[in-house]
């Protein structure tokens, strides 16, 4: 019972550790591919291409440790919304970028469709691990009060 | 329990901003970053003799009544089918980069002028910079399929 109950935000979390790695070690491709999307004002740009990586990757090792779950497990699905949202208005408005989202390699498959599934898909693990980790949280109040 | 996770919460954005900030500060190849080349570049570099040439809306409208020019669509198919500039080919960019065989079934002695969905669409540059490296004559139309439709000039649909 304690494996499965703990499986999403272990995968959520190992997603986000990986997908930070990159970013860690390439922060200017990471920038030019925040600045493609048009949406950050320029002044914004560098901050989040040198903070995102930093974010996601303790959000990912929160999880994957069990530590401050449901804070990480919270900013996984928030930053999972915003990236959906970034590559949905990217698509309808018809931009051709690399996705930056695990690697910075500008020769990646960049079917901004794909992508789109892809982090739906995400989406939908990070609330799977956000409400499971709410119930874990519970589950271990209700011991310590028992 | 809600005071609990936003504690989390901050705690995390705390824990990382620290973090980012000393990486700011030690790293050497941070501070540069983006600031090189700040805007994204749509346009071809313009030192190439056949560099595409981006049209206005007039000018591509005037080459389309006046011109034997070959409009090409370098966005997906199905955004070809909901509505084009009429005659216009449609070669979506992403099967041009994977096999650009296909680009030969465009003419050689015909100017064409390549768009897609809008300015903030990069498809109609990469893909007359395609063009042009195999030595057609590819203008783009940066305003795009919007802008004609803007306009209210004449389009054609695949789909009925």
């Amino acid at each position: 019972m304690r494996i499965p109950t703990a499986l999403p935000r272990i995968l959520v979390g190992g997603i986000f550790i990986y997908a930070s790695v990159d970013k860690l070690l390439a922060p200017t491709a990471f920038a030019a591919a925040i600045a493609n999307y048009q949406l950050l004002p320029q002044g914004l740009i560098n901050p989040v291409a040198v903070w995102l990586p930093w974010l996601e990757l303790f959000v990912g090792l929160g999880l994957v440790s069990g530590k401050l779950i449901r804070g990480a497990a919270a900013i996984a699905t928030t930053l999972m919304g915003i990236f959906t949202v970034a590559v949905a208005y990217s698509y309808i408005r018809g931009l051709d970028i690399n996705c930056g989202c695990f690697t910075m390699d500008p020769k990646s498959i960049s079917d901004m469709r794909l992508v789109l599934v892809r982090d739906i898909g995400l989406m939908a693990l990070c609330l799977m691990a956000l409400y499971r980790a709410v119930l874990e949280q519970q589950n271990s109040q209700n011991k310590k009060t028992e | 329990m809600i005071r609990r996770t936003f504690k989390e919460i901050a705690l995390l954005l705390a824990l990382s901003l620290l973090v980012a900030a000393a990486t700011y500060t030690v790293r050497d190849d941070v501070p540069v970053l983006f600031s090189k080349n700040s805007a994204p570049t749509l346009q071809a570099p313009m030192n190439m003799p056949t560099a595409p040439a981006p049209l206005t809306p007039e000018q591509a409208h005037e080459a389309f009544t006046t011109e034997d020019v070959l409009f090409v669509d370098g966005r997906d198919n199905f955004d070809y089918d909901m509505g084009h500039i009429p005659g216009a080919l449609n070669i979506p960019l992403h099967e041009a980069t994977a096999d650009p065989a296909i680009l030969a079934v465009l003419p050689k002695d015909r100017h064409l002028v390549v768009y897609c969905s809008n300015d903030l669409c990069g498809k109609a540059q990469k893909l007359a910079a395609l063009l042009t490296e195999r030595g057609y004559r590819a203008d783009t139309f940066p305003g795009g399929y919007q802008e004609w439709t803007t306009h209210g000039w004449k389009t054609e649909e695949a789909l009925q």
